[in-house]
């Protein structure tokens, strides 16, 4: 272990440090976007600090363990390897995307940094929680910023949309606090380290069943619906497009890009760790449910007419291929190639969390800003030929639709690759099937390139403004990003992949 | 660019022709082979009905890249790369032509527009006139005779069926026509633009110039008499023999292709040449066959078939996606909400008529049984004294009546 992590609680000064700052936003007044600017910067040092601090063989590190309410099970347990470490990077990058964005904020901004800046500790304490009890709190925490997010500054149709989001995630999280009370009631433990070793032996199943009779497979469809909403893994998605839509765009940033991912590494994290048996048992139906995500978000995208809309429908379509690589490798393999296919898959969902949660971002943030040129316009068919008065906006934005669509050369062309090479021999007929959403995604995003920034002008666009200087400074660390990744994206799964030798390793189907 | 599927299926060919014995071929080869020959003669027949310049070369180009795909089934690698190069040289002179020629006639793309340009732009005019040929398959002098012939005699001696032969030779013959169609358009008869044409500066011809040299010389590398390319591409020296020439099957097919580029041209003479009909004048194949002319002219409905077919289905899918979530997922949820309510509400009024009910008429009760009482405890001591006196005597008359014996 390494020697700043029992000097210094990182992780808990990681988590306590948005706190801190939103305390000061709230009432910093018109400072406040200077003062969310600053933590969520110190927030993303802090996060890559704990990427480099990580342990070499991709075990969890930088673990702080307290007893705190030993009786009832409950640790104060955190840690992170190479999967919690990148997404707290994914979610300090998105902050800070996303702070950057809401310079338009002029109503309330103490509240509303405030809020971005909780939601933000909410994700780092989900991302690195390793005791249910904690875990849930932060997963509950982070709901509560987003709620409000949506409703005081969110569009027209935002109370819906807001008390819809928050009903439909929080009888998700019912299902998952059920799932783990039955759990600690068979075995008196919470943690989920513990928990996993338990089920990898066996005795997690065998002491349930003798407690509680033969509920393992229950548990484990509670658990799935709390992370099936969340993700979202069709039908449970219907929140989704109307969150996005409503929601403030950089809102909808935190949403797609940091949100959406509590559901993926809730899978990975703990998910697969202690249901996989009957996950395995369950993976004809879900791998169906995830093919569906994936091919009907994308259609469902090209038949929307809001831009918010298409690319929310879009976030479905590229976060079910995170469902698709995880429900195909939860399948016991024998021989190294089947491994190395498993191994392939689980980088590429990993990578893809972080590759979407950036391009997703990105995207969000531009229609940000066509929104602020336009007075809030974000029809499909409102704009035409914006590559003629705007052409850095209309190459800019073209380059992160791009990498949306798996450009090789971009990011996401990556962890795309990665997740069908791995899926694959796996599961053929389904990655066969999930192709046709590559192909649909490509059109979708081809149509919107085409909609809005080619072909004639129409007249009360011929002055739109480009991006100014501080906006293209901004985003070139951001396209930049994407381009490393793209090219050189070892530089992530160099650091991935012992995580994902580590965790299939203990993991059992 | 689309040379690319062509070298891929090159690329794959050791796959492709995994189990076949010497001579023979393989199922993916057959379908190669049969795919390549359709291509050649459908692009072929569609580019015959385009006016647009660069059109009747993109269909040229299909078709020849059926040719290549032809010839990897029938031959192999060789006869297929061998007119992938060649063809690239001329086709890419052609385009350049036709570059010229739009640049020389202001950015018109319609040969109805052009005509008599072999004065105006004689050196294009020249170049373009060698690629024509070179493409068309003239005899001896041309490397596209030499890489079309190898995949034709390919074709004549393949052991499945002759069918590829006739379809290739008949897409030899309508190449030959449309080339010709086209270069009387617009090098021959008279000028029928609006602006005066004028020749390209040498950026542009010199180019050309250079590619007509190799449109001709190419064919050197793969005669039948030093088979260059095929002895390098095998990776073994090339053997010198001009008896090669001399082989009665070989002269057979000189004769064979030679009669059908002459033949395509002479057609296309006929029907074309030096004729300059007017820009609205309908041509000369749609006024001889107007039935065989629309269906070519609208490129054989394939565009309209992707529209009714691919196109139709993916946006009425994309509705069917939007509908399932709009009205079945989110109908569901609409109505897991709407029965929520329902239970609220049935609870709200068990509340108010039975729990809160009850509550409430024992308390009414409660309270209307005081008010009865209250209103004896009016405080009047004359009407305490009544009851009290009226109480006084019904108490001694019951006494009274119970003490009876």
């Amino acid at each position: 272990m390494n020697e700043l992590a029992t000097g210094f609680p990182i992780l808990t000064f990681l988590t306590v440090l948005p706190l801190a700052g939103a305390a000061i936003a709230l009432f910093a007044g018109k400072h406040a976007r200077g003062v969310a600017l600053l933590t969520s910067l110190a927030c993303l040092v802090v996060a890559l600090v704990v990427w480099t601090l990580l342990p070499a063989d991709g075990s969890i590190g930088l673990v702080e363990l307290h007893p705190w309410a030993p009786s009832i099970g409950i640790d104060y347990h955190l840690g992170v390897d190479g999967l919690g470490a990148l997404m707290l990077v994914l979610s300090a990058i998105v902050t800070l995307m996303s702070v950057d964005a809401s310079h338009r904020v002029h109503h309330m901004p103490g509240l509303f940094y405030g809020l971005i800046l909780i939601l933000e500790s909410g994700l780092f304490g989900s991302f690195t929680a390793l005791n249910f009890f904690q875990w849930f709190l932060f997963w509950e925490l982070s709901l509560i910023p987003a709620f409000f997010l949506i409703k005081l500054w969110g569009g027209q149709r935002r109370g819906p949309a807001a008390t819809q989001f928050f009903i439909y995630t929080m009888a998700g999280s019912v299902a998952l606090l059920l799932s783990f009370l039955a759990i600690f009631l068979a075995t008196g433990s919470m943690d989920f380290v513990q928990l996993a070793a338990m089920a990898a032996s066996g005795t997690l199943s065998r002491m349930v069943t003798a407690h509680l009779g033969a509920v393992m497979p229950w548990l484990a469809i509670g658990v799935l619906a709390g992370f099936a909403v969340k993700v979202p893994l069709v039908p449970f998605h219907t929140w989704l497009p109307a969150a996005y839509a409503e929601a403030p765009s950089p809102v909808t940033m935190l949403l797609t890009g940091g949100m959406s991912k509590m559901g993926v590494y809730g899978l990975l994290r703990i998910a697969l760790p202690i249901f996989g048996v009957q996950i395995a048992a369950m993976r004809t139906p879900l791998l169906v449910l995830a093919v569906i995500t994936v091919v009907m978000g994308a259609w469902a995208a090209a038949a929307q007419k809001d831009l918010k809309r298409v690319f929310a429908y879009s976030s479905v379509n590229h976060l079910g291929y995170c469902l698709l690589g995880i429900f195909a490798l939860a399948v016991p393999v024998y021989g190294p190639a089947a491994q190395a296919s498993q191994a392939a898959a689980l980088n590429g969902v990993i990578l893809q969390m972080f590759n979407h949660g950036i391009t997703a971002a990105a995207i969000f943030w531009f229609i940000a800003m066509i929104q602020f040129r336009t007075g809030g316009l974000r029809g499909i068919n409102d704009f035409g030929g914006l590559r003629k008065p705007a052409p850095v906006l209309a190459g800019l934005m073209g380059i992160v639709l791009f990498s949306s669509l798996g450009l090789p050369g971009l990011n996401s062309f990556v962890s795309e690759f990665l997740i069908f090479r791995g899926v694959f021999p796996l599961a053929w007929v389904a990655a066969t099937v999930s192709i046709l959403g590559l192909l649909v995604t490509a059109i979708v995003i081809l149509t919107v390139i085409q909609k809005v920034f080619s072909g004639p002008v129409p007249e009360h666009w011929k002055n739109f403004p480009d991006l100014h200087h501080s906006e293209r400074m901004a985003l070139a660390p951001v396209i930049g990003l994407m381009f490393l990744v793209g090219l050189a994206p070892r530089l992530i799964l160099d650091t991935i992949n012992p995580t994902v030798v580590n965790l299939l390793a203990h993991w059992r189907f | 660019m689309v040379a690319a599927g062509v070298f891929l299926v090159a690329r794959v060919y050791p796959l492709m022709s995994i189990g076949a014995e010497p001579g023979g071929t393989t199922a993916a080869l057959t379908v190669v082979t049969w795919v390549g020959a359709a291509t050649a003669v459908f692009a072929a027949l569609i580019a015959i009905a385009q006016n647009d310049i660069k059109r009747i070369l993109a269909y040229s180009t299909v078709s020849q890249l059926g040719y290549m795909m032809a010839g990897l089934g029938l031959g192999g690698v060789a006869v297929g790369l061998f007119h992938l190069i060649t063809h690239a040289f001329f086709k890419a002179l052609l385009f350049l032509g036709a570059g010229s020629v739009i640049h020389g006639c202001h950015e018109e793309q319609d040969i109805r527009r052009m005509g008599g340009l072999r004065a105006d732009m004689p050196l294009t005019f020249a170049t373009y006139a060698i690629a024509m040929l070179a493409l068309c398959g003239f005899p001896i002098f041309f490397s596209g005779f030499w890489s079309k012939d190898a995949i034709l005699e390919a074709a004549q001696h393949w052991s499945v069926a002759k069918g590829p032969f006739y379809l290739l030779v008949f897409g030899a013959l309508l190449t030959a026509f449309y080339m010709m169609r086209q270069v009387s358009y617009v090098f021959l008869g008279y000028w029928r633009g609006r602006k005066v044409a004028h020749e390209s500066p040498a950026v542009m011809t010199l180019p050309m110039t250079v590619l007509a040299f190799f449109a001709m010389a190419l064919g050197l590398i793969g005669t039948p008499a030093w088979p260059w390319f095929h002895a390098f591409l095998d990776n073994r020296a090339a053997v010198f023999d001009l008896h090669a020439f001399a082989q009665p099957a070989w002269l057979m097919l000189l004769a064979t292709s030679s009669l059908v580029v002459f033949l395509g041209l002479g057609l296309g003479w006929r029907l074309y040449g030096n004729k300059s009909p007017r820009p609205e004048e309908p041509d000369a194949l749609e006024k001889s066959t107007p039935w065989l002319w629309a269906p070519l002219h609208d490129r054989l409905y394939v565009d309209e078939f992707y529209g009714v077919t691919v196109v139709a289905f993916f946006t009425w899918w994309a509705r069917v996606a939007d509908w399932l979530d709009r009205r079945v997922w989110g109908g569901i949820v609409a109505a897991v909400a709407w029965l929520f309510g329902l239970w609220a509400q049935l609870n709200r009024s068990l509340d108010v008529n039975w729990v809160d009910g009850g509550f409430d008429k024992t308390c009414e009760e409660l309270s209307s049984g005081g008010g009865l009482l209250a209103s004896v405890q009016s405080g009047r001591v004359q009407s305490y004294l009544r009851i009290l006196a009226a109480a006084v005597v019904a108490l001694a008359i019951i006494l009274f009546w119970s003490s009876r014996p």
